[in-house]
C-alpha cells in the first residue's frame, strides 16, 4: 500500500507533524476535566446500555411481541363468523386444525353455522356448493355417534336442495322441500359410511346394489317399513344418516325412512333401488 | 487485545469517563490527532482546537464507545475530522482572506512546518482535504488499510483506491513541481537540451 517513496513520506512527516505544546495540552485536560465533572461516574454494568437505550428496546420488544401474539389472534377471532366467498375465510379454516386440537367439534359447528347462514340469506346462495361441499368432507371427518353429523348432514342435504334447479326442470316436480324422498345419487350418502361395518349385512340379504350396502349396520330390521325387502331394509338403515334426529321418534314413514338417503338422491336415475318401492307406497 | 494494548487498557476507563482515563488518552494520541488534524486544516492553531473538541465529543459519547483501543482510535480520527470539515465549510462560508490569494484548498498559515518545504507545500496544496487526510493517516501516522478505511469511513478497497490515487498524484505534482523548479535554474541552454 505504500505508494509513496522513504524520502517523501519523511518529508510529509517533517512537513504534517506537529506538537501540541504543554501549555496547551493542560488547558485541554482542564476542559475535558470540566466536562467529566457535568457527568455522574457510570456505572460500569451500565456502560454498555444505558438507562434509556434499554428502554426504547424494551418498548420496541413489546410492540414487535404484541404485534406477533395480537395479529394472529385478532385476525383469528375477526375471521370467526366468515362464510365461504369471505375474504378471511381462508384464515379460518387455517385456524381450525390448530383451535381443533383443544375443541375437537370447531369445523363441524363452523360448517353448521356456515350452512345456515348461507341458506338465511339467498343473496348468497352461489356459495352454497362451497360450503355443501366442506360440509360434506366434515360429516366424512365426524364419527358415526358425534351430535353434530346429523345435523349437519341435513344441513347439507337442505343446502343441496336448495341448489338444485327450480321446479319444471328435470325431476324438479317432487323438490318440494329439504325432505323429499326420491332417491337418487347414493354416492354423497354412501361416502361417509364407507367405515360403518358393512359386512354385517343380513346373510339374506339379496345383494342390493353395493351403494345400498355400505350403510345400513345401525338400522334394525324393525325400522323398515312398507313391506321392504331385506335389500331394502338395508337401503333404511343407510338413510339412517340423514333422519337419525327424525327416526328414532319410531317406526318411519315411508317419507321420513328416506329422508337422509334419498335427499341426496334427488334425481331418478336409480329407478331399480329398492327405495322406490318405498316412494311408491 | 488489538495492537494498541495501552489503548484497550484505557477503553474501560473511558466507557466510566474516568478522568486519569482520558488524561492518559489524551497524551497517549494527541499528538497525532493534532497532526491530522493539520494535514487538513494547515493551520497550527485550529488543529489543536479539533483535537480538544473531538475529546469533549468523547466525553458526551463514552458511555457508548464500542470495541477496543483500535476503534477508540478510529472514532477518535473520524471526530477530529468531522470538526476538521466543519472549519473547512465554515471557512468557505466566511473566508477571512480573500481566497484569490491562496492556493486551491490552501489555508496555510505561518507558523505551519510547511514553510520548510515549500516544494511540498506546494504538492499539498493542490491535493483535496481528502487526498491530504489519506496520505498522512496512512504515511505520517501508520495507520493500517482497515484504520484508515474507518478514519475515513469509506470500505476498504475504496480507501485503497483513493490512497493510491492520492499518492499517484503527489508523486506526480512533486516531480513536475521540481522538475519545473530545476528547469528554472538550469541555463537556457541545458533547459532546451532536455526539451
Amino acid at each position: 500500500m505504500s505508494g509513496l517513496d522513504k524520502q517523501t513520506t519523511d518529508r510529509m512527516r517533517r512537513a504534517v507533524e506537529v506538537e501540541i505544546d504543554d501549555q496547551t495540552k493542560r488547558a485541554h485536560l482542564a476542559s475535558i476535566s470540566d466536562a467529566l465533572g457535568d457527568y455522574a461516574p457510570t456505572d460500569a454494568a451500565a456502560v454498555s446500555k444505558t438507562p434509556k437505550t434499554l428502554w426504547w428496546r424494551m418498548r420496541v420488544r413489546a410492540l414487535i411481541t404484541a404485534m406477533v401474539v395480537v395479529l394472529p389472534v385478532g385476525t383469528a377471532i375477526a375471521a370467526e363468523n366468515t362464510v365461504p366467498g369471505d375474504f378471511l375465510y381462508s384464515v379460518k379454516l387455517a385456524s381450525e386444525p390448530i383451535r381443533s386440537v383443544f375443541d375437537s367439534d370447531v369445523a363441524a359447528r363452523h360448517r353448521v353455522a356456515e350452512l345456515e347462514h348461507l341458506m338465511d340469506h339467498p343473496n348468497q346462495t352461489d356459495m352454497l356448493p362451497s360450503a355443501v361441499s366442506s360440509a360434506e368432507q366434515a360429516v366424512t371427518d365426524l364419527p358415526m355417534d358425534h351430535p353434530l353429523r346429523d345435523q349437519l348432514a341435513m344441513l347439507t342435504d337442505m343446502a343441496t336442495d336448495m341448489m338444485q334447479p327450480s321446479p319444471g326442470g328435470s325431476g324438479g316436480t317432487q323438490h318440494d322441500g329439504p325432505m323429499h324422498d326420491t332417491p337418487t345419487d347414493e354416492s354423497s350418502i354412501d361416502m361417509p359410511r364407507d367405515n360403518t361395518g358393512e359386512t354385517d349385512l343380513p346373510s339374506g340379504s339379496d345383494a342390493p346394489k353395493q351403494s345400498d350396502m355400505k350403510s345400513g349396520d345401525s338400522t334394525p330390521p324393525n325400522m323398515d317399513t312398507d313391506g321392504m325387502t331385506d335389500g331394502a331394509s338395508d337401503t333404511e338403515g343407510m338413510t339412517d344418516t340423514g333422519s337419525t334426529g327424525q327416526g328414532s321418534t319410531g317406526t318411519g314413514s315411508g317419507d321420513h325412512t328416506h329422508q337422509g338417503g334419498s335427499t341426496d338422491m334427488g334425481g331418478s336415475d336409480n329407478p331399480g333401488a329398492p327405495g322406490d318401492g318405498q316412494n311408491d307406497g | 487485545m488489538s495492537e494498541y494494548p495501552q489503548l484497550d487498557k484505557l477503553v474501560d476507563g473511558i466507557r466510566r469517563r474516568s478522568d486519569p482515563a482520558f488524561a492518559d488518552l489524551y497524551y497517549l494520541i494527541g499528538d497525532a490527532l493534532a497532526s491530522f488534524a493539520f494535514s487538513m486544516l494547515r493551520d497550527h492553531r485550529a488543529a489543536e482546537d479539533a483535537v480538544q473538541q473531538a475529546f469533549l465529543e468523547l466525553v458526551k459519547a463514552a458511555p457508548t464507545i464500542k470495541g477496543d483501543g483500535r476503534s477508540l482510535r478510529a472514532w477518535l480520527f473520524r471526530s477530529v475530522r468531522y470538526t476538521c470539515l466543519d472549519e473547512i465549510r465554515r471557512r468557505k462560508r466566511h473566508p477571512e482572506t480573500p481566497t484569490e490569494t491562496l492556493p486551491e484548498q490552501s489555508t496555510l498559515i505561518d507558523d505551519s512546518p510547511l514553510g520548510l518545504d515549500p516544494d511540498l507545500e506546494a504538492a499539498l496544496a493542490q491535493l483535496t482535504e481528502r487526498q491530504r487526510a489519506l496520505l498522512t493517516l496512512r504515511h505520517v501516522l501508520e495507520l493500517s488499510g482497515a484504520e484508515v478505511a474507518a478514519a475515513m469511513e469509506m470500505k476498504r478497497p475504496a480507501a485503497y483506491a483513493a490512497l493510491a490515487r492520492a499518492e499517484r498524484r503527489l508523486r506526480s505534482l512533486l516531480e513536475g513541481i521540481e522538475s519545473h523548479a530545476g528547469a528554472a535554474s538550469l541555463p537556457m541552454t541545458d533547459t532546451e537540451d532536455l526539451g
